[in-house]
């Protein structure tokens, strides 16, 4: 059974492991039979399969994700942990009409898609991810300045 | 369906209120059914009355609320905020200290306890809290010195 400790680590171990854009790597983090909404809201889905092409979508759109303070619960089998994920922020891309950014600025020079959000995942006794749930809607997502999302902190570290 | 920064919104009042004090205040944000589970794994608090003893405790020992930055989900019902919280250690520690949690201080009486936790919010169309899941274990509580 995972302590708490690795529970908090599996969480930040996603965000390394797609900001290494490793899949494999990451796919190692989850059970076969995994469920995960992402965001929560649109749907749950389940398997490798599924978020192989989910992990694989992010990587091709060059996301980055800065990690917060993950925290546990008393049964070492939850953790949730804030997230800034980082986009390269593309005018006129279809990606900014489907994040609900119809008035985004038009000159993209040190400009990022940020995209806050908070993981919820769930570990078993096989001490893998069976459960994860993004929780971000169309308000978490803002046009910002490089520059100014990597020094903001938003977890209050 | 709650839009976004509504939800957003009364989760940064809810820290606001307790900071405050207003017990009546924070009450008001809940509905009749609400179920408290802090921290996840415990047996929850449900409805008012028993939420006014727990939420009380925790005013009583002066608690503060430092809000991070919440977020949405797009089911129109939920808000995760992730919250540093600081109260007097005591008594509240000396039941954490007695289970094994913390490390009694030199000084309970200058010490105080801190909780980084994050919490999952559902919010009904009545505009009110209905539920509240608060995640924290052990390595996220530790003990401060007052300021």
């Amino acid at each position: 059974m995972p302590d708490e400790t690795a529970v908090k680590k599996l969480a930040l171990e996603h965000c390394w492991r797609i900001n290494d854009r490793d899949i494999a790597g990451l796919l190692e983090l989850y059970a076969p039979s995994v469920q995960f909404e992402d965001p929560v809201g649109s749907g749950p889905r389940r398997g490798h399969a599924e978020l192989r092409a989910h992990a694989a979508q992010a990587i091709a759109a060059g996301v980055r994700e800065i990690p917060g303070t993950a925290v546990g619960t008393m049964d070492a089998r939850q953790a949730a942990l804030p997230v800034t994920g980082l986009l390269p922020y593309v005018p006129g891309s279809p990606l900014l009409a489907a994040l609900g950014l119809s008035d985004a600025p038009a000159d993209p020079a040190g400009k990022v898609l940020a995209v806050d959000y908070v993981m919820v995942i769930a570990v078993g006794d096989s001490g893998l991810i069976e459960q994860m749930r993004s929780y971000w809607g169309t308000s978490d997502v803002r046009v910002a300045d490089r520059s100014s999302v990597l020094r903001e902190d938003r977890h209050g570290r | 369906m709650v839009d976004e920064s509504t939800r957003k919104e009364l989760a940064l009042e809810y820290c606001r209120r307790m900071n405050a004090g207003d017990l009546d205040g924070v009450l008001r944000l809940f509905g009749a059914d609400i179920r408290y589970e802090d921290p996840v794994g415990s047996p929850p608090v449900v409805g008012h009355a028993a939420l006014r003893t727990h939420l009380a405790a925790a005013i009583a020992a002066r608690v503060s609320e430092a809000p991070g930055t919440p977020v949405a989900a797009r089911d129109g019902c939920q808000v995760a905020i992730p919250v540093v919280a600081t109260l007097d250690y005591l008594p509240l520690g000396a039941t954490l200290a007695a289970a094994g949690l913390v490390t009694p201080p030199a000084d309970p009486g200058a010490a105080r306890l801190r909780f980084s936790l994050l919490s999952l919010i559902s919010v009904g169309p009545d505009r009110l809290l209905h539920e509240i899941r608060v995640f924290w274990g052990r390595t996220d509580l530790s003990v401060v010195p007052a300021p």
